[in-house]
């Protein structure tokens, strides 16, 4: 049977697909089933039931998925206008494959160390007697120390910038690095300026990275429990904080009522990125 | 004083102009200084007789020597880097069968990505807890290894597969039907004008799963059965009511130290000797 | 209708052909599969608090060795492991915060002491025998004390606030001159009875304080919401370096937090003390348990060990490491003397027994991580760190 060398036999991502389904969907769909039974007493009662979300919103609980969606989108955003730039240069500014090489491992060096160790650090800079509120107070720009530096969300968007920012370049650099040299060159012989050739080649071009690099910035974010933790004190509760507070408790209907509520506002907002990404990657070619 | 020169081309190519490159480096440069600022600090504690005290000094190789002393670290080194091997060389072959498919499928395309991606949108705890009651309380089956290196494929293998289907996307099918004509048959093809196209994606995927893998906690914790890996040993240090962290210190700076000169190595190799 | 009710981590044995392909082989890694067979060896799954930083004097007393596997103190978690990961097949002996016994122990998951099998059991005090943590609600048992204390809070010593001396939980709560300079354990467990039980002092209408009622839940935590929006607390402490973090470089000058911490940063010869309490404190205590597989062999050495544990040789060391209580204090000076131990650390076991004997005697709760309401009381927490 004549197949097109285009072709690819079914079989060979099917199997994978259906792994994957059995692995990892089905204990996903799994958690929509949780979500609407109740528990009593550390059991579960098999009985349907809207009381799960009906205690995501009493208790105050749904605010979480809000200021969590907003920190997360403050440093994606903060990570956009870092990364871009740099994965830029870095892909088509610099000839040097030394200085390109050692850049791409100081981005990768960061993942071998624990996030807390590398995270508890800035504790001792911003804290009220840390470096910063002793020069501020030695020049004195202030009278009081600053408690809004640390354990606050000012200090989780901070600590958060650096852990996230080789997430944002990485598919940034790849997707840059694919642009032709002579798709630049041709844009410029046909008289068109920096500025024009970037919004108008390079971002078009560039967007399946920066659509991969927000996923892998915002998404991973919204689930991380160590930079809140450490450098909100208590002060900033996200979505971690409060399904683990749950988790102890075994109250796994609520936890997954509030992970659906979550996986919910998530699913639609990826939809809508990949979607414009799409639309503008085929407007600009 | 800038440096302009006269130049015969009013318009310069974009990369070679100045004020790009000057913006990229330097906000590189403030990127890499938030995240390699706190790792220094680690370092210069690490050597210093009290390591809690927020002040460097007086410094002192003590902790090293006790870090080696105290073997308890290795058994868990050992299995956070098995795991996250296999989880590389797993999402690596994974990706590449799925991420060279999606762009060439005709119906489908958007579901079958979004299926992929959705398990890295649930938060690491109820991942965690949900693949524990399926395994554990559905299934009957005992955790460990095996449960371990599942729930990291799960959380990795999203991301290398978003690497591969990056170069997927741009890859030319018509190179293959082009091959096709000068007689090259469908592994010849695979191997010789697919493969080096998506080469950079899958390595990249590969060692993005093995990162990911290598660093995992809120997974773990459930889905470990008695097996312990590196960053739960260190979690469970840090939990103790008397203070470890001396150990975690120096432990660190040597994983540090081992990574930095592994990854240099891969790097190199990889990436800056081919594209100059 | 009619509800039916069913044990959340039931094992369903319809699936069990399932587990064929996740055997026991497969569930440790390959160079470490020898644990399992060993013998003259104890296993330990144990919270990270009653770890030492060697067993030493365990192998040399005991002839046996020991493997500690460390868990963090958390209820969910223990009730996973033991239930659902059947952590009884792997472990001879279970070392957890108290009071899991009332669940565990009645579903049974636990095996009921033997008082016969340990020589030092008849040394350990009545009172400490009986606690609440110990026993099942039917008064069976289950577990024998391992390490237990009064907890309070740490502050850095002023005038307002001299060591020693009798202090109200109000300097937490309500402290008008300290707005902004206290720090909170970040847990409904502790934080709320404490508040319950300064309210209770002041004359509100708190029965138990570690097992409250939805409405005293909701009262004890409208009083700590005024208190936060009046913003009296700095922050909120996970673990305990943390909290040593936090106190230390006085981002809090007053901290709600485990003995052990003020002991350490008094080492670094920081000026803190450990408060004394006017309405009581939050007791707790970590036992062992026995889990209801281990049999024969193995329940001998587990007895041998939970003997050990109530011995002198790990409670000297407690003592003088994090100033926690063990069961026999007696025992513990005789080792210190019998090893030649200097003044400063007989000292430490000393002043130990003595704190011991006045914390112990106050009105107070012991802390409960399975109150009957505790889905509302964990719901209430959420409502408080929202605010």
């Amino acid at each position: 049977m004549f197949r097109p060398p285009t072709h690819v036999a079914p079989a060979s991502y099917m199997s994978f697909v259906l792994i994957w389904g059995l692995v990892a969907l089905l204990p996903t769909a799994g958690l929509l089933l949780w979500s609407t039974l109740t528990m009593e007493n550390f059991q579960i009662v098999w009985e349907p039931s809207l009381q799960a979300y009906r205690d995501v919103l009493s208790s105050g609980r749904w605010q979480v998925t809000i200021r969590t969606l907003e920190i997360a989108a403050i440093v994606t955003l903060i990570e956009i206008l870092l990364a871009v730039p740099f994965a830029l240069w870095l892909a088509k500014g610099t000839k040097s494959a030394g200085v390109r090489t050692v850049s791409l491992a100081l981005l990768t060096i960061p993942f071998f160390l624990s996030l807390s160790s590398r995270t508890i650090v800035w504790r001792g800079v911003l804290g009220l007697n840390g470096p910063i509120n002793a020069a501020l107070l030695q020049l004195g720009i202030i009278q009081e120390p600053l408690d809004w530096l640390l354990f606050s969300q000012f200090s989780v968007i901070l600590g958060l910038i650096g852990p996230y920012f080789p997430t944002m370049v990485f598919p940034l650099y790849l997707a840059f690095m694919l642009i032709d040299d002579e798709v630049l060159a041709a844009s410029k012989d046909l008289g068109a300026s920096p500025a024009f050739t970037f919004w108008n080649v390079i971002v078009p071009l560039g967007l399946p990275g920066l659509g991969a690099g927000i996923v892998f910035t915002f998404v991973p974010m919204i689930g991380d429990p160590v930079v809140p933790e450490l450098l909100g004190g208590g002060n900033v509760v996200v979505l971690s904080a409060s399904v683990q507070s749950l988790l102890r408790i075994l109250n796994y209907t609520v936890a997954s009522a509030l992970s659906v509520l979550m996986l919910v506002i998530l699913v639609a907002m990826i939809s809508l990125v990949a979607a414009i990404t799409a639309r503008f990657a085929k407007g600009g070619l | 004083m800038s440096n302009r020169q006269p130049t015969i081309n009013p318009i310069p190519h974009w990369s070679e102009k100045h004020g790009w490159r000057r913006l990229g480096a330097v906000t590189g440069f403030i990127a890499l200084s938030f995240i390699f600022a706190p790792i220094l600090w680690l370092v210069v504690m690490s050597v210093s007789e009290d390591p809690l005290s927020g002040f460097p000094g007086p410094f002192t190789l003590t902790y090293y020597g006790q870090l080696l002393e105290q073997t308890g670290w290795v058994d868990p080194l050992l299995n956070s880097v098995a795991i996250a091997l296999g989880v590389a060389v797993v999402s690596m072959i994974a990706s590449t069968l799925i991420g060279r498919a999606i762009p060439r499928i005709r119906r489908g395309q958007f579901t079958l990505t979004g299926v992929m991606l959705l398990p890295m949108m649930i938060p690491g705890v109820v991942i965690g807890t949900a693949l524990f009651l399926y395994f554990r309380v559905g299934l009957d089956m005992k955790l460990g290894l095996w449960s371990l290196f599942l729930g990291h494929l799960i959380w990795a293998f999203p991301f290398s597969f978003l690497s591969v289907l990056i170069v997927a996307l741009r890859f030319d099918v018509r190179l293959l039907d082009a091959a096709a004509d000068l007689g090259s048959g469908p592994l010849e093809r695979f191997w010789r004008v697919e493969l080096p196209q998506l080469k950079d994606g899958i390595i990249s995927g590969g060692l993005f799963a093995f990162l990911l893998s290598f660093n995992e906690i809120a997974r773990s914790i459930y889905l470990r059965g008695k097996t312990e890996t590196l960053p739960i040993y260190l979690w469970q240090q840090a939990a103790s009511h008397s203070s470890h962290v001396p150990l975690i210190y120096p432990l660190n700076v040597l994983i540090l130290i081992v990574s930095s000169a592994l990854v240099a190595l891969a790097f190199w190799v990889l990436f800056g000797r081919t594209k100059t | 209708m009619k509800k039916s009710s069913s044990s959340l981590l039931t094992r369903r044995s319809v699936l069990r052909a399932g587990a064929a392909l996740g055997g026991a082989a497969l569930a440790s890694p390959f160079y470490a599969r020898n644990a399992f067979a060993a013998t003259g060896k104890v296993r330990v799954l144990g919270v990270t608090t009653v770890a030492l930083p060697a067993w030493d004097g365990f192998m040399a007393d005991t002839g046996l060795e020991i493997e500690f596997v460390p868990i963090e103190s958390n209820p969910g978690l223990y009730v996973q492991e033991v239930i659902a990961n059947e952590a009884g097949d792997d472990f001879d002996l279970f070392i957890f915060d108290g009071g899991i016994e009332d669940r565990l122990g009645a579903s049974g998951h636990f095996q009921a002491l033997d008082p016969a099998a340990m020589k030092m059991w008849d040394k350990v005090s009545a009172d400490v025998k009986a606690s609440p943590l110990l026993q099942g609600p039917d008064g069976t048992q289950y577990g024998a004390p391992i390490v237990f204390n009064a907890d309070s809070f740490g502050y850095w010593v002023s005038d307002d606030m001299p060591a020693g001396e009798d202090l109200s939980w109000g300097m937490v709560f309500e402290n008008e001159a300290m707005l902004g300079k206290v720090a909170l354990e970040d847990t409904w467990l502790t934080t709320m009875p404490n508040a319950a039980l300064y309210l209770k002092g002041k004359g509100a209408a708190i029965g138990d304080p570690s097992n409250m009622t939805p409405e005293e839940a909701k009262m004890v935590v409208d009083f700590l919401i005024e208190r936060k929006k009046a913003g009296q607390f700095r922050a909120f402490w996970h673990s305990y370096e943390e909290s040593v973090d936090m106190l230390g470089n006085q981002e809090a000058m007053i901290e709600e937090c485990w003995e052990p911490v003020v002991k350490q940063l008094q080492r670094e010869g920081k000026d803190v003390a450990y408060a004394n309490c006017s309405e009581g404190y939050s007791k707790w205590m970590i036992g062992a348990y026995l889990p209801s597989q281990a049999e024969d062999e193995r329940l001998a050495r587990a007895y041998t060990a939970i003997d050990w544990f109530l011995g002198g040789d790990y409670g000297a060391q407690i003592a003088v490491n994090q100033g926690y209580a063990t069961a026999n204090p007696e025992a513990s000076l005789q080792f210190a003397a019998d090893n030649g131990w200097d003044a400063e650390q007989t000292a430490a076991i000393e002043d130990n027994m003595a704190k011991v004997e006045r914390k112990m005697a106050l009105p107070d709760y012991w802390q409960n991580a399975s109150p009957d309401h505790v889905d509302v009381i964990e719901s209430e927490w959420a409502r408080f760190k929202q605010a």
